[in-house]
């Protein structure tokens, strides 16, 4: 479903900097795959890349089937994609940004898949509040409603939970636990060893723009003989000579 | 869809609202109206006052006694205060004891008369003014008196009459004078209204991180931006038409209760308005284009609308200057962008306005509109308008590693 090749990008800022180096992973259906690194470490461009917000420099990256740069089209209408970064309009209320999303997708009988949306996340009650006045935790809900609105067959979250309090990351994580379920891809950047080690089937840890490991949790385990993720990513970056 | 949805929001920001409609629509009426209430009474009063004048001794009884006749009523200093020095006589004009004093200073048969008033005081400026003519019919009466007593024709001293003749009509004086007003109304309400919704739609947007969802989605990123700046365009053209409306006919109802003129001398040409509007047109898209650039190199709201007064107050300003000399737009001013959106106003206004000039500053805004929106969407491709926003969370993403822990 994700399938990313020698992925490299470099910024001019003025000064070049390499945020992706060579990066390389796959995601299959109903899999979570959990992109594992500090902050800078190249996440949040692979993730950005794979949107069809940023093109790469080199290599590349094909999303349900169509390649990032070639179809970008389609792959946007494959993907939902969400960020800790990413806001809501302010004056728009609930069932309106999530309508208006529904009409961006161009989804079919958008009224319906609104409805369904609202109920599934209980947002009903706040369906005409304006957004800038719902709670974080109902702001969230609508965020993820959005993301999905046009039912994609991959999800791309970046630190979906950075800046979230408890409850609120826990229907989060719930939420992609459920998605897993019904068979979709999931692939989400994260910090958090803790979320990382709870959801992903297979887990890639990223640093400095590289792949220093892509396996599952016992297999990462295995392969460094730790069973703590912290240590294992420790022990990776250390051994990778960093 | 985006354009709809622009609208629906921009419409809800309050700063939008008072700016784009509430000025317009309410406050320049409703300071006109004080205004001209406040003129009204003014005027009023001091015609139902009547001036209270000082005379001074010394002046001849003939000239007391016409220089104190109706309306003018004579004040006496108090008889506490006979003997006051010149500053003291002075002070008591100043707070409004009385309106004027005259004294009469002789030497031989010439004499000056001195004539002091306040013209801070409405009430003063009217008895000065009743005063000074009553003086000079009495100088002509003494002059006439002099030259019959020496024997001559008083006719033939009297000087030349000159009888000064305006050969423009009401609705032309008229015309000028808004003519001379509305472009500057106009030009910058519509900078005032598309401040805000241009620098939020590009500033904002990215500032409360809503950008990268918009472009994440079915629908083309040159339709977004499109539906945007298509909803500043709207919002611009409907603040300017609210603008010239309301400071129109303010304007109007001001010279007609003030100036006497009948409504029906202020006919307009609504051909030439109409004449006007393609390129009023294509000037707010070039407007809404040049503010979208100047905005998209910035990180937060705060910044972007900083970024965009100070171009647009200098594009503004510039244009006022390019138009000290106004006369009727040709097609070379039209060629001048900076030139031709106050030329067109006023002259439409005017009723001046030709096709020619209208078209080529049509042509020229359009083409300047292209050329921005050009420029504004190479930089938006510019991968560095998403990663210039502001820091997330524990730093910003894209920058390597910066000891971030894991």
């Amino acid at each position: 479903m994700i399938e990313v090749r020698g992925l490299g990008k470099t910024f001019h800022r003025p000064d070049p900097i390499v945020a992706v180096d060579g990066v390389g992973f796959h995601c299959e259906p109903g899999e979570v795959v959990g992109l594992l690194g500090p902050n800078g470490a190249g996440k949040t461009t692979t993730l950005r890349i794979l949107a069809t917000l940023l093109s790469p420099d080199v290599g590349s990256a094909a999303v349900a089937g169509h390649d990032v740069v070639e179809e970008p089209d389609q792959v946007r209408r494959s993907i939902g994609y969400l960020s800790a970064s990413t806001g809501l309009y302010p004056r728009l209320t609930a069932r309106e940004t999530l309508t208006y999303f529904a009409e961006l997708h161009q989804v079919p009988d958008a009224g319906r898949r609104v409805d369904a949306l609202m109920e599934r996340f209980e947002i009903g009650p706040f369906a005409h509040v304006r957004c800038d006045r719902l709670s974080t935790g109902m702001k969230q809900k609508v965020s993820i409603a959005r993301a999905i609105v046009h039912d994609p067959p991959v999800l791309i979250f970046d630190e979906p939970t950075l800046g979230l309090d408890v409850l609120v990351a826990q229907t989060l994580l719930a939420f992609i636990e459920e998605r897993r379920a019904a068979g979709r891809t999931v692939l989400f950047s994260t910090h958090v060893m803790r979320e990382a080690e709870r959801l992903c089937d297979r887990i890639a840890i990223i640093h400095k723009g590289r792949i220093l490991a892509e396996d599952t949790l016992d297999g990462l385990r295995a392969r460094t003989g730790e069973t703590d993720l912290e240590q294992v990513f420790v022990q990776l970056v250390e051994s990778a000579g960093e | 869809m985006v354009l709809r949805k622009e609208l629906r929001e921009t419409l809800r920001d309050p700063l939008v609202l008072v700016n784009a409609f509430l000025f317009p629509l309410i406050i320049i009426p409703l300071i006109l109206w004080g205004a001209t209430q406040f003129a009204l009474l003014q005027a009023g009063s001091a015609e139902q006052e009547p001036p209270r004048v000082v005379v001074a001794e010394g002046v001849p009884d003939a000239v007391r006694a016409a220089l104190l006749d109706e309306p003018i009523e004579a004040a006496a200093l108090p008889a506490e205060q006979a003997d006051l020095d010149q500053s003291d006589i002075d002070r008591l004009l100043r707070d409004g004891a009385f309106d004027v004093r005259v004294t009469l200073e002789r030497q031989g048969d010439a004499w000056t008369a001195h004539v002091a008033h306040d013209s801070t005081r409405r009430r003063s400026v009217r008895a000065r003014r009743l005063v000074v003519e009553r003086l000079q019919e009495q100088s002509e009466v003494r002059v006439r008196a002099l030259a019959e007593a020496r024997g001559l024709d008083p006719a033939r001293l009297a000087p030349p009459e000159i009888a000064a003749e305006d050969i423009s009509a009401a609705d032309e004086r008229w015309s000028e004078l808004l003519g001379e007003m509305l472009p500057i109304v106009i030009f910058a309400s519509l900078l005032m209204a598309v401040i805000f919704p241009a620098v939020d739609t590009v500033a904002g947007e990215r500032e409360r991180g809503t950008v990268e969802t918009t472009l994440v989605t079915a629908t083309h990123p040159a339709q977004v931006a499109l539906g945007k700046v298509a909803a500043v365009v709207f919002i611009g053209l409907c603040a300017m038409t609210g603008n010239a409306l309301a400071v129109g006919l303010t304007v109007v109802q001001f010279v007609v209760t003030l100036g006497g003129v009948d409504t029906g001398a202020l006919a307009f040409d609504l051909g030439a308005i109409l004449l006007a509007l393609p390129a009023l047109l294509a000037a707010t898209v070039a407007i809404v284009a040049a503010t979208v650039l100047a905005v998209l190199p910035t990180q937060s709201f705060k910044e972007g609308q900083q970024r965009a007064s100070y171009v647009l107050i200098g594009g503004m300003v510039a244009a006022m200057l390019a138009q000290r000399n106004p006369r009727d737009l040709d097609v070379l001013g039209a060629l001048n962008p900076l030139t031709s959106p106050i030329g067109i106003i006023r002259d439409a206004v005017r009723g001046t306005l030709g096709w020619l000039p209208a078209l080529v500053a049509t042509a020229v805004y359009l083409a300047c509109a292209a050329a921005l929106l050009g420029l504004a969407a190479r930089k938006l491709r510019d991968e560095s308008y998403l990663l210039g926003g502001p820091a997330r969370g524990k730093g910003d993403p894209e920058e390597p590693d910066r000891g971030g822990d894991a």
